[in-house]
């Protein structure tokens, strides 16, 4: 059971009789005040870890319980309106040991993916069936309404809801050699539903200490520190405050040859959220300060002028974010086949355009939470941190070289993760918590607040795309150019990735003969921009799909012909002139959609009819996107400049597809 | 993964523990990132089960390749494991076995690594051992008054090489669509200004269009049982295709994202 938090502590305990209320059908009783958030007295103090907190601030709805059978928010509501009430939770559904009807039906719909928001979807979702035993779905939708959920899309989750009322079964298990295939539950799915799953916040041990960043709330800043000793001699619960001279070897980052990135900034912040202080203590003592405070600190802040924005960073006077760093240039590579150039010339039809792309937040609900121990002394110490991650080897040797530790002195447990999305493969609390519980000997924990979150850590990049595309008469892709430019942030991360698969994949899932693509990084006062679903392709996708809609135009002929014409199948070669030997199915996907397509066009042009004769200011329209995407590492993730620094990593993890292990062991 | 070492091995999936990842019990895996969890480390248990299942086979003093005839019936009784074909029962005592410091008695192993190529100067070679390919088209409707767009319908067509799990991967599909949904439509990080979940909008239930997926197989001989990676994929094509809806609706192409409506009404009024 997690520590209470700050509040409880705040007020003795004999200050104000218990708050009694019935919780999951059993009367209960809790001693912390009656202003406390529900959410934390029902985790903190009552132990039950199945209610979510995503956001406390009611924007999430992961903590969704319910009061006297109507939903509310947890995080929003005080103890004191509990009193003489009933509450269920999560863990109150499956009251025989067996999942529930609803449960059920999320279980066989796949309606828990990662599972964070699944108990307040379920809560929302029981307050609605007690009243409508057969909801229509835009009942289901208004009454989920205010629980967001990263991994589904909903759709499954409103499938299954649907589902209760004809009490679903659960599919009997495939076949032995039929399981491959089968439409079959997922295997850890019980425990998302049940409430017994446990994410980074849900196991902390009771005598843990607490961590707490403090964080710049400067794009960009220099930074001197007070008496830190004084500062934790007159703070009472505080024992102890970290700052970057603490840090073995304080720099991080995905690139063996990159190590950028601090994990206490060290006298300049480059972003606003980058973590200048740890304070370590008693929960009460380290929540007492928030993230982005400055008064009442032993730091005074410079604020400098910061560098926001591709051009700024690329001002040919600009300043430089990193000082060994150039034009604040991450990264320049690109692809070339045939003569781009010149091949326009022969196009029937060019299309040009440019596009751009903001800033994009993972908004995993579950925020970056875990504790860390250190086991043993000596030279036969470890350090052991269970941690919300995607990726526990790549934590292992990061965490080493940041406490010049031994791999092997190590270990990550991952707990279970609620949602990543390539925001959980930079590190975030691992080496603070790492850090902290070296020192200290003790159990540190750190969570998250949704703000510190958001501001401190990865993003999608921001991105500048300029395509030019040409094609024959026939329609037939000739040849493209495509120069991308990247927001990276402060610091590399993931940055070389984006600027590598982006001129991989520029031209499209299509054959084109000639093919000259780009994509440069730029540093910036930015949280830096690292790994998000597609690491930079989305972005380019966007680019180099508005130019088939456009020469399709061009030439009258149909937007999904168009591609099909151009679809890359078995026998082509690639920009990259890897030729497909199997396995290129977009033709396919195509002609599959080529029937919806052609009543999707019918139907909106039926519609934009009567609404222009109704003077309905309304209009529909169908749109075509295709893809493609290279499964697994890029082969080569540094560009040919810097080849020599490849063959130096060439073997490490990060620049080739690291071969993958797996046992199945019979236990005796 | 269980489904995989299932078919691999020749038991029924119930008779599988999953271990958890975790760097002393676990072997590296890579990360779980650029949709390759299925492909490459589907295809290590894939052949890590069928590496069980061949010692299986010679411990019972069954012939060489024996333990490739499919018609063998494998049951876990006990502590025993037993193969029945034509009649035939061959009984694999496993309590007798010495147990290794993990308690295990026979282990299975298998190791995947996709072959490529390092590009050259030019960007030559093979970046990648195979590829995923999806087309989606969307309806919107757009409201010329307040620059609003609504998406009406996606749907959605991924050739996956193989769905192991046909429910995950529609999940994998919808989820990332809707994520494609909030970058084309909704989703702005700023920084200092956005930094909760009020201020920054993602797409929530009432957002969400129905999404039809059409699942494409067209094995891949590398992967397990010719499946590729599905976790990016749903992601990629949807804003192209909602862009393409807006433009063929209104006549404009807008050429930034997110489309919020004071951008479209902006461009609407500049047409």
């Amino acid at each position: 059971m997690n520590k209470p938090r700050a509040e409880f502590a705040a007020t003795p305990p004999h200050a104000e009789p218990p708050a009694g209320f019935e919780l999951n059908g059993r009367p209960v009783q809790a001693v912390s005040p009656r202003i406390a958030r529900l959410a934390d007295v029902l985790r903190d103090e009552l132990g039950l870890t199945g209610t979510k907190i995503g956001c406390n601030a009611g924007d999430c709805g992961a903590c969704t319980v319910l009061l006297d059978g109507r939903q509310v928010c947890a995080c929003l509501t005080p103890l004191g309106q509990a009193e003489g009430r009933s509450v269920t939770t999560v863990e109150g559904l499956a009251r025989s040991g067996k999942l529930n009807a609803l449960q059920t039906a999320f279980h066989k719909h796949g309606a828990a993916q990662c599972g964070i928001c699944t108990p307040g979807m379920l809560m929302a979702a029981a307050d609605l069936l007690a009243r409508r035993k057969r909801p229509t779905a835009a009942e289901v939708r208004d009454a989920l309404g205010g629980v967001l959920c990263r991994c589904t899309g909903y759709q499954k989750i409103v499938e299954a809801v649907l589902d209760v009322a004809a009490r679903p079964r659960l599919d009997a298990a495939p076949a032995v050699g039929a399981a491959v295939g089968a439409r079959t539950t997922k295997v850890d799915g019980a425990a998302k539903l049940d409430g017994t799953e446990r994410y980074g916040a849900d196991e902390i041990p009771a005598d843990a200490l607490w961590l707490r960043a403090i964080r710049s709330p400067h794009h960009h800043a220099r930074f001197r520190l007070g008496d830190l000793a004084a500062f934790v001699a007159r703070t009472p619960g505080l024992l102890r405050v970290l700052s970057a001279r603490d840090v073995p070897s304080n720099g991080f980052g995905i690139y063996p040859t990159i190590k950028d990135q601090p994990v206490l900034a060290d006298g300049e912040a480059r972003f606003r959220g980058e973590a200048v202080l740890a304070l370590v203590g008693t929960r009460e003592a380290v929540e007492a300060f928030d993230a982005f405070q400055t008064e009442g600190l032993p730091i005074e802040y410079t604020p400098l002028p910061a560098i926001l924005g591709l051009d700024a960073a690329m001002a040919p006077d600009a300043a430089r974010v990193l000082p060994d760093k150039p034009g604040n240039l991450l990264q320049d590579g690109g692809m070339r086949k045939g003569d781009a150039a010149a091949a326009f010339a022969q196009c029937a039809a060019v299309a040009e355009g440019h596009f751009e792309t903001g800033f994009v937040e993972h908004a995993y609900i579950e925020p970056e939470a875990g504790w860390a121990v250190r086991r043993g002394e000596g030279g036969e110490a470890r350090l052991e941190v269970h941690v919300t991650t995607q990726t526990p080897y790549m934590d292992r040797d990061e965490l080493a070289i940041v406490m010049k530790l031994r791999p092997d002195q190590v270990r990550i447990v991952p707990t279970a993760c609620g949602g990543g999305f390539g925001g959980k493969l930079d590190m975030s609390v691992h080496p603070l918590i790492g850090l902290a519980a070296w020192l200290t000997g003790r159990p540190v924990a750190c969570i998250y607040t949704r703000s510190e979150s958001m501001a401190s850590t990865t993003k999608r990049h921001p991105s500048r795309v300029h395509a030019k595309f040409g094609c024959d008469a026939q329609g037939r892709l000739i040849a493209c150019e495509v120069d991308a430019d990247f927001d990276t942030g402060a610091y590399a991360s993931w940055g070389p990735t984006v600027a590598t698969r982006v001129p991989i994949h520029a031209s499209g899932p299509y054959k084109v003969p000639h093919v000259r693509t780009r994509g440069r990084g730029f540093y910036t006062h930015c949280h830096p921009a690292g790994a998000f679903r597609g690491f930079g392709v989305p972005q380019g996708a966007i680019a180099h799909e508005a130019m088939m809609d456009e020469l399709a135009d061009k030439l009258g002929i149909d937007r999904l012909e168009f591609r099909l014409r151009n679809a890359l199948r078995a026998g082509d070669a690639t920009a990259t002139g890897q030729v497909l030997e199997h396995s290129a199915g977009l033709g396919e996907c195509l002609e599959a959609l080529r029937p919806r397509w052609e009543q999707a066009k019918r139907d909106t042009a039926a519609f934009n009819r009567g609404a222009r004769a109704d003077g309905k200011p309304l209009r529909r329209g169908v749109g075509i996107g295709c893809m493609w995407y290279g499964i697994g590492n890029t082969s080569l993730s540094i560009p040919p400049p810097c080849a020599s620094a490849c063959r130096h990593a060439a073997g490490s993890r990060c620049t080739t597809a690291p071969p993958t292990s797996a046992r199945v062991p019979i236990p005796s | 993964m269980t489904q995989i070492a299932a078919d691999a091995l020749g038991l029924p999936m119930g008779d599988f523990r999953i271990v958890m990842g975790d760097t002393d019990r676990t072997a590296d895996a890579g990360k779980t990132s650029a949709s390759r969890q299925t492909f490459v480390s589907g295809k290590a248990v894939e052949l890590a089960g069928l590496d069980l299942r061949r010692k299986l086979f010679a411990l019972a003093g069954a012939p060489k390749n024996e333990y490739l005839d499919r018609r063998y019936a494998l049951a876990l009784e006990g502590a025993a494991l037993v193969f029945r074909k034509d009649g035939i029962t061959h009984r694999v005592p496993l309590a007798a076995l010495p147990a290794d410091a993990n308690g295990d008695v026979l282990l299975g192993e298998g190791t995947f690594d996709p072959p490529t190529l390092p590009l050259d100067e030019d960007g030559q070679g093979v970046p990648y051992a195979s590829y995923a390919f999806a087309a989606q088209i969307a309806e919107v409707e757009v409201d010329l008054e307040l620059g609003t767009t609504r998406v009406l319908a996606i749907v959605a067509a991924h050739d996956v090489g193989r769905a192991i799990n046909p429910i995950q991967v529609e999940g994998q599909i919808q989820g990332g669509t809707v994520q494609g949904l909030g970058l084309a439509l909704m989703e702005e990080y700023l920084p200092g200004r956005t930094e909760n979940l009020h201020d920054y909008l993602i797409p929530s239930i009432g957002d969400v269009p129905q999404m039809d997926c059409i699942l494409v197989e067209d094995a891949e001989p590398l992967g397990p049982y010719g499946a590729k990676g599905v976790g990016e994929p749903g992601l990629i094509p949807t804003a192209p295709a909602i862009l393409g809806a807006i433009e063929n609706a209104t006549g404009v192409r807008m050429q930034r994202v997110p489309v919020l409506p004071h951008r479209l009404r902006r461009a609407l009024l500049d047409k």
